[in-house]
């Protein structure tokens, strides 16, 4: 389980707005390439780690505006598990997020190269937020463009 | 400390760690004395404020309960239910009352907690032997009365009769013990079988305190019974004080409120109140106040 914390200089409906999509999060959370939304509830998630693929589904379990996001994973072959916590500074001109994360396996050990991005998840949290809070307060969080890297796949497969 | 959300928002949870209880009107309330004699008692350092927060305000209430220095709170009127949706946790027991007076921070979380069944109970401990399996008459249905009925449940009182000014429009359950509604004409054929008394209403308090629910020859059907008001100010209402006069055992509301705080201030700190200091305070505070 990786917690980190971190102070946005924007308001709390903001920082909350941008936080609360999951689809949003490839663009700042570095080892996540693609997050579709099923439903207004439910995400899929895909990254690869080491060579391997790896895909999940999750369900918001908590979401209270401006307050808290939280989310775990119903299906796939990693267990990810999230929780985002919002405090307003400064009579709510800026915001402290709380931004905790967790990966598992289903089953048995993690294989070495995903026991190694297990081990490193606070030191890359810590990296991810604060990308995020670069593209938050730079207000270019919107212009990210976010790529499924299998579309990527299949055109250099055709090209080639 | 009484302050507004607005105050509380611009200073008080930057600068210092705090309690509070929150409610709309709050400025009544005797929560501070109690838990800021018991902080300083413990040598704690934090501060206990009332926040004086509308309904509307709620919602943007709870993001603030993030903060580090926000320890916990207390919550009353109008908010007992509507934390049920806004907290991360319910305590089991709390959800089987349905109403959360105490909010606990645990790990970051806000978990919802009931104390006032533990309050109520307290003060009936030295007759409840001989008074359980019985019957027990309430007087009122309102919010208060939820917590009651619970408490009695746990103690197995065999049959509750609730008394309400309308009681073809009040529907009460339950699985433990037999239930009748019935109007102020009709409580008192079931008076003779029970043996302890409870008003949940209003009537009586300050500062009202010259009005009763009772009328003519009807304080005789509690002599050498228990009777509980749930009111502390007065801490003698026309209603124990007439119950008194012919004989019955009289609990006012005081031991509840303080019990029921104690039970919060547990849940903070892992210490209970100094409860002989609390009272005393709490009684000049309310004799000086009238």
């Amino acid at each position: 389980m990786a917690h980190e914390r971190i102070e946005v200089d924007l308001p709390l409906a903001k920082v909350y707005e941008l936080l609360c999509n999951p689809v949003d999060f490839p663009k700042f959370l570095d080892r996540i390439d693609l997050v579709e939304k099923v439903n207004s509830q439910t995400f899929n998630y895909k990254t690869t780690i080491g060579g391997e693929e790896f895909q999940w589904t999750t369900n918001i379990i908590d979401n209270l505006r401006n307050t808290r996001f939280a989310w775990i994973t119903i299906n796939g072959n990693l267990n990810q598990t999230g929780t985002i916590r919002f405090t307003p500074l400064d009579n709510g001109e800026r915001t402290r997020v709380d931004f905790s994360l967790d990966y598992r396996t289903f089953f048995g050990e993690a294989e070495e190269d995903l026991a190694n991005f297990i081990e490193g998840l606070p030191a890359q949290l810590t990296k991810d937020l604060q990308t995020f809070k670069e593209l938050a307060e730079n207000d270019t969080f919107s212009e990210v463009k976010i790529e499924d890297p299998d579309s990527e796949k299949t055109e250099s497969e055709v090209t080639a | 400390m009484v302050l507004s959300f607005r105050d509380f928002k611009n200073s008080a949870i930057t600068e210092k760690r705090i309690y509070a209880v929150v409610g709309h009107p709050i400025s009544h309330s005797l929560s501070p004395i109690m838990h800021q004699t018991a902080l300083d008692y413990y040598e704690i350092d934090a501060e206990y404020v009332a926040i004086d927060l509308p309904l509307n305000q709620l919602r943007e209430f709870i993001p603030w309960c993030n903060h580090d220095n926000f320890l916990g709170c207390n919550i009353t009127i109008p908010h007992k239910e509507a934390f049920n949706e806004i907290v991360d946790e319910i305590d089991p027991f709390a959800r089987d009352v349905g109403v959360i007076n105490t909010l606990v921070k645990r790990d970051y979380k806000l978990i919802g907690y009931n104390t006032d069944v533990y309050g109520f109970l307290k003060p009936l401990e030295p007759y409840i032997d001989d008074i359980e399996h019985s019957r027990a008459i309430i007087f009122g249905t309102g919010g208060a009365s939820k917590a009651v009925k619970i408490a009695l449940e746990s103690e197995d009182f065999e049959e509750l009769i609730f008394v309400s000014r309308r009681p073809n429009q009040r529907k009460i359950e339950s699985d433990i013990s037999e239930i009748r509604v019935l109007d102020y004409n009709q409580w008192q054929s079931f008076a003779e079988e029970a043996d302890l008394f409870i008003n949940t209403t209003p009537v009586g308090m300050y500062p009202n305190s010259e009005k009763t629910f009772l009328r003519e020859g009807e304080v005789e059907l509690f002599e050498g019974k228990i009777c509980y008001d749930l009111i502390y100010n007065p801490l003698e209402t026309i209603f124990l004080k007439q119950a008194s006069e012919f004989g019955a055992v009289t609990i006012n509301g005081l031991d509840m409120l303080i019990h029921q705080g104690s039970k919060s201030f547990e849940l903070w700190t892992g210490h209970t109140f100094p409860v002989e200091k609390i009272r005393n305070k709490l009684m000049n505070h309310l004799q000086s106040d009238q």
